[in-house]
């Protein structure tokens, strides 16, 4: 078995190595509806992570035996691109990993979602990562939500998550590439913002039962500025409306 | 005490706080306590102190019993023609609609309607648990022979026709055309010149490109104004 090669991720002022505080999230950006052939999308850049969202749907469920009577059936591929990671080219076939987070991503969206409305229909949600540097799949759940309000879907609140780690004995929030591979933990946690529930909550490492407490603060403070964000992104593609009505 | 948490014109997202108290919302929305929250992306309309209406800016065609549909034949079946209406639910047209019973044959299904075809049909039943039904037996239901085929979203159609159908009587009589208006968002333009078709699927084109316009009828006069002559 390798030992793991252990990286001083604190530098002695208590910052992290790329100059944020422990408690400081990367800057963030998100786009509505850029892809004109989805029914909704979205674009996040968060840090170096650079993500797009596409959802197709309400639509005919195909292979037809797979439609719910009673509800919508949600679907999501999230795939990391071949070019999106620093190592060697990744394969574009879904890895185990891939296949997990795709799962997870539905379940983290699924309850913000009537999927009881449109019954033997289905929603495909696409991720495709195009750079990836930690947290993808925090930051893939929030462009999902923005896309999937931009596709008209009828949603109970959107979905906004972050990520928290443990870095040299100390919370730290949104994890980048280089923390995340050597940090003591890793915690995504995604969150319906107005309604303040948990969608989504995995844990990588060891957490005391107070860390978990302090993790659950500091992810409802983040989810809140995503949030902003994400209101900011979707009221800005239609603000031409606005304008015409005044 | 009530109060109004958005103003006239407003993009309201998913779960967005409308309003609290004795409002009257309508379009989609979702109730908690007292509160009134956005349930999809919509503008708000802030019609009366305390009435707001919802306008949904992206929505699936849903069929309702009764609606008149422009549908597009994907398929012939044994007894059946599948019928695409612009809707996350394939319709079925019943040969029994078309043929006098005893069942026809395949071959006579393909005689009456081909993949491809456009009809013009109602919906005779929608229930969710089971694909809609169509329906061609009423007068000028059928195959689209002639005309010009329009698609606009289908939560703009309301526009195409106006307040008592104003904004439809309009267009008709300044183009000198019949229009189809399918609520499933596909409209079709049948006049006796191609022109007078193509000047009246550009100004319904137009009517529906923004997602909201406070008064259809002005706008179409306004859009009608533009041309050489006013139209027609």
């Amino acid at each position: 078995m390798t030992e793991k090669v252990k990286v001083k991720l604190l530098t002695d002022d208590g910052k992290r190595l790329d100059g944020r505080a422990l408690n400081e999230l990367r800057p963030f950006r998100i786009e509505a509806g850029v892809l004109k052939n989805a029914d909704g999308s979205a674009y996040i850049e968060w840090g170096r992570n650079k993500i797009i969202v596409a959802v197709y749907g309400p639509r005919e469920v195909h292979p037809r035996h797979e439609a719910l009577p009673d509800r919508m059936l949600l679907r999501c591929r999230y795939s990391m691109l071949p070019f999106s990671v620093v190592e060697e080219r990744k394969s574009p076939s879904p890895t185990r990993r891939e296949i997990e987070i795709s799962k997870v991503i539905r379940e983290a969206l699924e309850p913000a979602i009537f999927l009881e409305e449109y019954p033997r229909t289905s929603v495909d949600v696409f991720i495709e990562v195009i750079e990836a540097d930690g947290s993808t799949r925090v930051a893939s759940i929030t462009a999902a939500a923005v896309a999937l309000a931009d596709a008209g879907i009828p949603m109970r609140d959107l979905v906004a998550g972050v990520s928290i780690g443990k870095i040299e004995g100390k919370l730290a929030i949104d994890l980048n590439g280089l923390e995340d591979q050597h940090g003591e933990g890793d915690m995504p946690i995604a969150m319906m913002p107005r309604l303040r529930e948990v969608t989504l909550l995995q844990a990588d490492g060891r957490f005391a039962p107070e860390e978990i407490i302090q993790a659950l603060d500091m992810a409802r403070e983040a989810v809140l500025k995503l949030y902003e964000e994400q209101r900011r992104a979707l009221k800005e593609k239609y603000s031409k409306v606005s304008l015409e009505y005044e | 005490m009530p109060s109004l948490h958005v103003s006239s014109g407003q993009i309201v997202v998913p779960g967005e706080l409308v309003a609290e108290g004795s409002y009257e919302v309508s379009g989609p929305h979702m109730v908690s306590g007292k509160k009134y929250y956005a349930k999809v992306l919509s503008v708000a309309i802030v019609e009366k102190p305390r009435k707001i209406r919802l306008i949904p800016l992206k929505r699936s065609y849903i069929p309702s019993e009764g609606d008149l549909v422009v549908g597009k034949v994907i398929d012939v079946g044994p007894t059946f023609w599948l019928v695409d209406i612009n809707s996350p639910y394939t319709a079925i047209l019943q040969a029994s609609e078309v043929f006098p019973r005893p069942s026809p044959t395949a071959r006579d299904l393909t005689e009456i309607f081909h993949v491809g075809d456009i009809i013009i049909a109602k919906v005779l039943l929608f229930d969710f648990l089971h694909d809609p039904l169509l329906t061609v037996k009423e007068s000028k239901l059928g195959k689209m022979e002639k005309g010009l085929l329009v698609e606009v979203p289908p939560t703009r159609v309301s526009r195409v026709i106006g307040k008592k159908g104003q904004v439809a009587d309009y267009l008709k009589e300044t183009f000198g055309v019949e229009l189809i208006i399918g609520r499933n968002g596909r409209i079709v333009v049948i006049g006796r010149e191609t022109d007078h078709e193509a000047v009246a699927a550009y100004v319904i084109k137009r009517l529906c490109a923004e997602p909201y316009i406070e008064d259809p009828l002005e706008a179409a006069k306004k859009l009608v104004s533009a041309f050489p002559g006013g139209g027609g």
